[in-house]
């Protein structure tokens, strides 16, 4: 499932590296505790979530940078 | 394989070679920037002709074979580490293949040209000054040559999401603007291989030259 980032973490994204061209692979951190690693976001706007996480809840974001 | 006219080897004559007996090269052939490898600054091999060399046909059999005598538009003598990356002449000369992130800093050549693919016509990676941010991706002009549908840029950049990466971006820096230049390592289900530039500290505004939508597939 494919969600809008608020835009303060567009604009955050936005001055970060990619990872590929189009895309960031980063680890995500919710504001109930649970995290995901290695989740692409499109544009630095649309994040590629699994159902039952919502894109308002991010608490922070940071490039993923294992391979 | 192509035969140079005399105008093409006296300009190769007067350039450093890359090698005993040899210049690596590029050039405007149908509209795409080709690269190849010139023997004896009379004959160029292309990538379809490497097979040639392996085989270790005597120069004078190979100049047999070759076709008209051309003239070559916007030929240039290339480094090795300017070879695009995953090609036969790259493997012939020993370039290595990884990804860019891994890769040593290097700076744009003077003329070099860029191609990015996406899938969103407002790509955020491109600011309203036709500058890209720093750490944007983008592909060489002759790899990008070879894409001609989104979904083939989806495939040859191993991009993760399916959506076909119809907008292609033509980005023109300004010379000695660093970059990392590798090759696309498969991921995704996708085979990769072509070549991926890294701009570390973006472009200049203005370096956003034109904009092109592909067919889908």
């Amino acid at each position: 499932m494919r969600a809008s980032l608020p835009p303060k973490w567009i604009e955050y994204l936005g001055s970060l590296p990619e990872s590929g061209m189009g895309y960031q692979r980063v680890d995500v951190e919710f504001e109930d505790g649970r995290e995901l690693q290695d989740v692409p976001v499109y544009n630095g706007e649309e994040l590629d979530l699994p159902n039952g996480f919502s894109a308002a809840r991010v608490l922070r974001i940071a490039i993923h940078t294992s391979k | 394989m192509l035969r140079l006219s005399l105008f093409a080897q006296f300009d190769l004559d007067a350039a450093p070679e890359s090698g005993m007996g040899f210049h690596l090269v590029e050039f405007d052939l149908d509209r795409s920037r080709v690269q190849g490898l010139a023997l004896n600054a009379s004959l160029v091999l292309l990538e379809s002709d490497l097979g040639l060399v392996q085989e270790r046909l005597p120069f004078e059999r190979l100049a047999k074979s070759a076709p008209e005598l051309i003239e070559l538009a916007n030929l240039r003598v290339l480094r090795r580490e300017h070879l695009q990356r995953g090609t036969k002449l790259s493997q012939l000369m020993g370039v290595r293949t990884s990804g860019a992130s891994e890769a040593p800093i290097e700076f744009s050549q003077s003329g070099s040209r860029y191609f990015r693919f996406s899938a969103f016509r407002d790509d955020r990676r491109i600011l309203e000054d036709g500058s890209l941010r720093p750490g944007t991706y983008a592909t060489t002009e002759a790899d990008g040559a070879q894409v001609k549908t989104g979904l083939e840029a989806v495939d040859r950049y191993a991009l993760p999401s399916p959506d076909p990466a119809v907008h292609r971006f033509r980005i023109a820096p300004r010379t000695k603007t660093p970059l990392r230049q590798g090759i696309v390592q498969p991921a995704y289900g996708h085979r990769g291989g072509g070549t991926e530039i890294i701009f570390e500290m973006g472009t200049n505004p203005g370096s956003l030259i034109d904009h092109a939508v592909l067919p889908e597939r």
